[in-house]
């Protein structure tokens, strides 16, 4: 294990011991991107929760909300909880089997139990480790019972992502544009970043270019939006290369990775990752391979984006006619990302 | 003050161990940093590396440096490569390439690598002053000169020794690299000396981390680069016979280099090393006694760590070697049983101790020798043997000389094993193999030493061989999945080598390419592609010349493999056979584009070979397709020589920094000369010709005994000939010159006489076509000149015993009356006269001996130009005798007729005779049937156009077509001489007669306009002109 991954792992070893006894004092804790909010949530919509603390109220926006560990709930659903937000949807499946749902007495840990439950299943059958109709059909379910789940935005795409997954590209698209509907900057540029990726994916690369751009102009100057605005340029720039403007692509995913700071390799694979598939649009397989190794190489931390570079490289050495480098590629997948969505492509 | 780079320690270990490993002086040149004892810099003191730099080692890490080597080419599209790595990029570059080089299994392709790889560092060192890898690249300078110097003289080494010039010409090529070895040594030396006098002293060095570092740092590659400078010394000693002053004066120097390296790292491991090499110097000046002493100075020394009993064993080596050049036997035996039995197991089988046991199994054996009446002889026998085997089972310095001594010793181990499972089946093949590389190696040595032995050799090479390829066999039969996945492809890369040595093509290739396709990262891969590549090659040919239509699908393999090879190793010398190959195809499929994409395809060190040897291919389809002077040559064979030409011209210039060439560039280069000379361009094909070091002269001066060698020389004769003729001014005397050099590389067997002839012939016709060329271009002059020098190969050629034949008294009065017919005034009568000379000559000797004329219609050919040269001298009246005469018995030739009606024509012209223009026009010499024996131009016209309409009447094959447009042309010339005869006439005439004479020949025009109103351009502009000059 990693410097990173040591650390991360007594980072949350910390978190769970602490909050478990506030757990027992009855305080709900709020994981946001960037910080913790704890006190009682008292209402959740798809939109967002709102958390009371000391008669003082606030509204915590969906996309902001990375997890909510409730006061009461069983401590068995924080463990499958951080074992999903590790990838392990396998053991976190496990780890929610042995929940007596009768014991929950909370809606909100119920919405949770059923949240992660369908999200492992979804998770597992994009993997090529299980039933993908039954995975939406669990999906379905949750999105049917808990329409004011914060969970709502998150299980829509994952339906999206299944459906496609399932070849029922339509219905697909129809899922990711209902995060459209959604009253917040994010959720619309979401939404069009989900749309274009999938057009990109079935050659419409000039619907997909439109599409990003909506996304980023739907981002506009909302920070939180500052991810998907991100990725839709990197996304727009892989279309424009498959557009056959190559060098404006490139040129595009370049200024973005020289503007990344050092330090945040996971924007860098991320990078990398969309330079190497401007590369593979552009049908110059050398540059794609060698993008794809600064991934390999040098930001394989962001664990995501590595098994993307893995699963290209794969493909990639294969057509370079070097087996061998294939073979350890697609091994090193195989072993490190079981249960990545690349490793069940 | 230079900047500091963190030491390449890695990377110079791994040098010396494969630099050195032919040679004894292992693991010391490249280590002497280590010798000195640089410390690496602590993990605070480096400076973090940027990303670029730390993908490029981890690239490294990997040993990929076929990626590193495509990423660093094109390092500017990284986005994260900052303008530091760029500007260190042909540094990484060079690095690299070196790497790859020592990936490289084949010699040739390594030191080619090498080559590249140097050249780059140069170019660094050149460019980068100021870069903190400056000390660095000029190191690696150094050291891969010197590694190709060596490789240089390994090569001269394995020469046979009767190849006393190509040895000679080895040696001195390695002395000129050894010489810039130590120039780029001593310039490192310089440039640290410089830096090390800027740093701060005392307690200001002390205070300063980074200095002291850097300080500690010089110091070492300081010593490294003295060590180096010392045995470069050493090694030069190598460039000279042993016999020589200089090779003495060599080795005096580098002792005393030696003597003063032990005195300025005294009690240094890099110091004892240099008493080590002292001594060498000694041993190989055949002082004995003071390298006994120098050495004694080691093996008395308290033996302690590792590297330290390295260095003790070879001493104890070195010492072995001259007890056994000083016939102390025993004191040899005794000195090594005692330091090996005192050596560890794992000591035992490095270099330094087998080459101790090496030494010892020979003092054993000249023991034996020397003892064969004793018992003990067998007794020593069996120890040298034990020691030969032990010794040829690790690869090293003496593991052919261990291999050949146990061949040579008997074999009694030759017992076909059982084998029960994959490794004894592959270790029982491994051993099979060497036994038989053994006895080759035996059998090269008995064909010099040993003649009577060979037969036995042969036999045991034979018999070595078909057991190899049965365990082989074996081996593969019993791999399963845990059989190690190199091993498993280490037994069929040797098996497949075994199918291809014997012969068994196909079975070669399958394996081979399984190889290279499943297992591209193991190390046989390239080089089992390559037996791919030579063998689907071999089968295609083979199916092409034999028409079968196998062919395409070998093709289509060929293809594959050499597509695999390009894409997987494009770096290497395979490579460019595969892209040539790949253009060979492309070529035979007239797809040029194809060819050129091919070509831009590979990287750019390897495009000018490549291209020299695409440009020779087309070069020669060219002159094949261009060889029948009848039929000028088509668009396309034309681009053949245009291609042609770019390609050589462009690869011509690529080795413009090459010190020699193989043997495919030098025929590459003279393709170039040839078509330079096509082209016109004589003084640039001399000037390629001529250049020192990869011209088609000096490469023929260094020449050579082989077959091939020999075609070469002739080639470069024939063209150099043509080139010194064709200069302006002609060289003559160097053409002279190269006639007589012509001359002695030809055998004296008649067949050789006659090709010489016949080349002598061809270049005459060369040059020929050129004064024609040049008189037509208004060049008189010019063509004077070429004409002179043309003048003294005729003379060349007449005065050949086997100028007496047929065909080549013909060409000579042939050749004569072309250029007569090219000059004028009196050096044209030369020329004419001697042609007419020439052709009575011929005649006469006819008359004599009436078969020495091939065929009649041969010597009326002769008649008949003995006619044109008459004419052409103005003797219109002899001319046409000569033609009546043959005329009287061959009147239906329709050309004699032509040259008969010609010759009154031009007779009566020049005599202003309206009669005889009258007879040329309506014919002369009436027979007794009243018809005329000359036609004269209107009958020629009615005969040809009876002709060609009964031409026409016949089906309308192909050949009929031809014959009926001959006889269209000599219709329409004879209409048009008869009406330019009339014009003549009418000239001649005054008054009305001339107005209605002038007319005549316009009416004459407009009937034949109106005969024929879908007239050919050609002579619709003939006609149309003469109508002009009647007055119309």
């Amino acid at each position: 294990m990693n410097r990173i991954s040591q650390l991360s792992a007594t980072v949350m070893l910390v978190l769970l011991t602490a909050t478990t006894s506030r757990a027992q004092s009855g305080t709900d804790r709020v994981q946001r991107r960037n910080g913790i909010d704890t006190g009682s949530v008292i209402e959740t919509t798809p939109l967002g929760v709102t958390i009371s603390k000391g008669g003082v109220t606030r509204k915590i926006p969906a996309e902001e909300i990375r997890s909510i560990q409730f006061a009461g709930e069983p401590p068995e659903l924080n463990s499958a909880r951080t074992q999903f937000g590790r990838g392990r949807f396998d053991t976190a499946a496990e780890t929610l089997k042995k929940i007596a749902p009768d014991k929950i007495t909370r809606p909100e840990a119920t919405q949770e139990l059923n949240f992660l439950t369908a999200a492992c299943l979804g998770n597992l059958a994009l993997a090529g480790k299980g039933d993908v109709k039954k995975a939406i059909a669990e999906v379905g379910k949750f999105l049917a019972t808990h329409r004011t789940s914060f969970h709502v935005p998150e299980a829509i795409e994952l339906h999206g992502d299944l459906y496609r997954a399932a070849g029922d590209l339509e219905l697909a698209r129809k899922k990711y544009e209902t995060l459209a509907k959604a009253p917040a900057d994010y959720f619309k540029a979401r939404s069009a970043f989900l749309v274009g990726k999938l057009l990109h994916d079935q050659g419409k690369h000039a619907e997909a270019l439109s599409q990003f751009e909506a996304s980023i102009t739907a981002a506009g100057t909302n920070t939180t939006a500052d991810e998907v605005k991100r990725a839709a340029t990197l996304a727009r720039a892989v279309s424009l290369s498959a557009t056959g403007k190559l060098v404006e692509g490139t040129n595009v995913v370049k200024q973005v990775i020289q503007r990344t700071s050092p330090d945040d390799t996971t924007s860098l694979a991320q990078g990398y990752n969309a330079l190497g598939d401007c590369y593979l649009a552009g049908g110059d397989s050398h540059a794609a391979r060698d993008a794809f190794l600064h991934v390999d190489l040098l930001f394989n931390t962001a664990t995501t984006e590595h098994a993307e570079a893995l699963f290209r490289l794969t493909n990639l050495w294969k057509e370079l006619r070097q087996p061998t480098r294939a073979q350890d590629a697609q091994q090193r997948l195989g072993d490190d990302y079981p249960l990545s969505r690349w490793a069940g492509r | 003050m230079k900047g500091h780079a963190v030491s390449h320690r890695p990377s110079l270990l791994y040098a010396c161990c494969t630099v050195w490993r032919k040679r004894s002086c292992c693991a010391l040149l490249f280590a002497a940093p280590y010798l000195w004892g640089t410390q690496p810099l602590t993990a605070q003191e480096k400076v973090e590396a940027d990303y670029p730099t730390q993908f490029l080692e981890k690239l490294r890490q990997r040993g990929w440096h076929d990626v590193a080597l495509e990423y660093l080419e094109r390092a500017d599209e990284d986005p994260l490569a900052t303008r530091e790595f760029l500007a260190d990029r042909d540094y990484h570059l060079a690095v690299t390439r070196s790497a790859l080089a020592r990936q490289a299994l084949g010699e040739k392709e390594r030191q080619s690598l090498l080559q590249q790889a140097t050249k780059s560092f140069q170019k660094f060192s050149r460019e980068h002053p100021d870069s903190p890898h400056y000390f660095a690249a000029l190191s690696q300078v150094g050291n891969m000169l010197a590694e190709q110097a060596l490789a240089t003289l390994n090569q001269a080494d394995r020469l046979p020794a009767d190849a006393v010039s190509e040895q000679e010409s080895l040696r001195t090529r390695a002395r000129d690299i050894i010489d810039e070895a130590a120039a780029a040594v001593g310039q490192l030396l310089a440039s640290i000396d410089g830096t090390l006098a800027d740093l701060p002293r005392g307690a200001a060095l002390q205070a300063n981390k980074r200095a002291s570092a850097l300080k500690h740092d010089l110091l070492g590659k300081q010593a490294e680069g003295r060590f180096l400078s010392a045995n470069l010394n050493f090694e030069k000693s190598r460039t000279y016979r042993k016999d020589s002053s200089e090779y003495k004066e060599a080795l005096q120097t580098a002792a005393a280099s030696f003597a003063q390296l032990r005195k300025n790292y005294e009690n240094k491991l890099v110091g004892f090393y240099a008493v080590l090499y002292e001594g060498r110097c000694y041993q190989n000046a055949g002082d004995f006694e003071k390298a006994l002493d120098t050495y004694g100075e080691l093996v008395s020394q308290p033996i302690g760590q590792l590297d330290f009993r390295k260095l003790i064993a070879r001493a104890f080596r070195y010492r072995a070697e001259c007890f056994l050049a000083d016939d102390q036997v025993d004191k040899a035996i005794e000195e090594c049983s005692e330091w090996l039995d005192q050596s560890s197991r794992e000591e035992l089988e490095q270099p330094e101790w087998l080459a101790v046991a090496f030494r010892l199994a020979t003092a054993y054996s000249t023991k034996a020798g020397s003892n064969e009446a004793s018992g003990d002889a067998s007794r020593l026998r069996t120890e040298a043997r034990k020691l030969y085997r032990e010794v040829s089972r690790k690869p090293g310095e003496f593991q052919d000389d261990a291999r050949a001594a146990l061949a040579l010793s008997g074999n009694e181990d030759a017992k076909p094993l059982e084998v029960k499972g994959f490794a004894e089946a592959l270790a029982a093949g491994k051993s099979a193999l060497e036994q038989m590389n053994s006895a080759q190696l035996a059998v090269r040595l008995a064909a010099n030493n040993n003649p009577e032995g060979v037969e036995d050799l042969q036999h045991q090479v034979d018999s070595q061989r078909a057991a190899a390829l049965n365990y082989f066999q074996q081996a593969i039969q019993l791999s399963d999945d845990k059989t190690p996945a190199e091993d498993a492809v280490a037994a069929r890369y040797y098996l497949c080598w075994l199918y291809w040595e014997d012969g068994r093509t196909e079975e070669a290739a399958e394996l081979g390419e399984q190889i290279a396709e499943k297992h591209p990262d193991s190390q046989y891969a390239p080089t089992a592609a390559k037996v791919t590549l030579a063998a689907y090659e071999r089968l295609y040919l083979q199916a092409k010349n034999s028409g079968a239509p196998a062919a395409d699908g070998w093709a289509e393999k060929l293809r594959n493999i050499a597509e695999l090879i390009v894409d997987r190793w494009n770096d290497s010398d395979a490579a460019t056979t595969a892209t040539n190959l790949l253009i060979s195809l492309a070529l035979r499929d007239g797809q040029f584009d194809e060819a050129d994409r091919l070509l831009a395809k590979l990287p750019e060190k390897s495009r000018g070979a490549a291209g020299l040897s695409l440009g020779g291919s087309l070069w020669s389809q060219y002159l094949q397709q261009s060889a029948d002077n009848n039929i000028p040559p088509g668009d396309e064979v034309l681009e053949l020589k245009s291609r042609a030409a770019k390609l050589l011209a462009a690869g011509y210039e690529s080795l413009a920094d090459a010190r020699d060439v193989t043997p495919a560039q030098a025929a590459g280069v003279l393709y170039y000369v040839q078509v330079l000379l096509a082209e016109g361009q004589a003084d640039k094909a001399v000037e390629v010709l001529e250049n020192k070091r990869i011209g088609p002269l000096a490469v023929m001066d260094r020449g050579g005994s082989q077959e091939s060698q020999k075609a070469f020389a002739l080639e470069t004769c024939k063209a150099a000939l043509r080139a010194f003729v064709s200069v302006d001014p002609p060289r003559n005397e160097d053409a002279i010159a190269m006639m007589e050099r012509l001359e002695a590389t030809t055998s004296n067997s008649g067949a050789s006489q006659d090709q010489l002839t016949g080349i002598y012939v061809n270049l005459g016709l060369q040059l020929q076509e050129q004064i024609k060329e040049l008189t037509a271009r208004g060049d008189k002059a010019k063509a004077q000149a070429v004409a002179t020098a043309f003048a003294s190969l005729l003379e060349r050629v007449a005065q050949r015993g086997d100028s007496q034949s047929w065909a080549v008294r013909n060409w000579l009065a042939q050749t004569s009356l072309q250029l007569g017919t090219g000059l004028s005034g009196t050096e044209a009568d030369r020329y004419l006269e001697q042609a007419e000379n020439a052709y009575r000559d011929i005649l006469a000797t006819v008359e004599k001996d009436p078969k020495f004329a091939p065929s009649e219609l041969a010597l009326l050919a002769v008649r008949k130009k003995l006619g044109e040269v008459l004419q052409a001298r103005g003797n219109f009246e002899g001319a046409v005798d000569q033609f009546v005469a043959i005329l009287t018995e061959k009147p239906n030739m329709l050309e004699l007729q032509q040259a008969t009606a010609a010759a009154l024509q031009a007779w009566g012209i020049a005599k202003q005779d309206v009669k005889t223009i009258e007879q040329a026009i309506r014919g002369t010499k009436p027979q007794a049937d009243l018809k005329n024996l000359v036609w004269g131009w209107l009958q020629l016209a009615t005969v040809a156009d009876y002709a060609k309409r009964k031409a026409q009447s016949a089906d309308g094959s192909p050949q009929n077509a031809e014959t009926v447009a001959k006889y269209e042309e000599i219709y329409f010339e004879a209409r048009y001489q008869a009406a330019r005869a009339r014009l003549e006439a009418a000239k001649l005439a005054t008054g009305d007669s001339q107005a209605k004479q002038f007319g005549t020949v316009r009416q004459s025009i407009a009937t034949l306009k109106q005969l024929y109103p879908n007239l050919d351009a050609r002579w619709q502009a003939r006609f149309d002109a003469l109508a002009k000059e009647a007055g119309q």
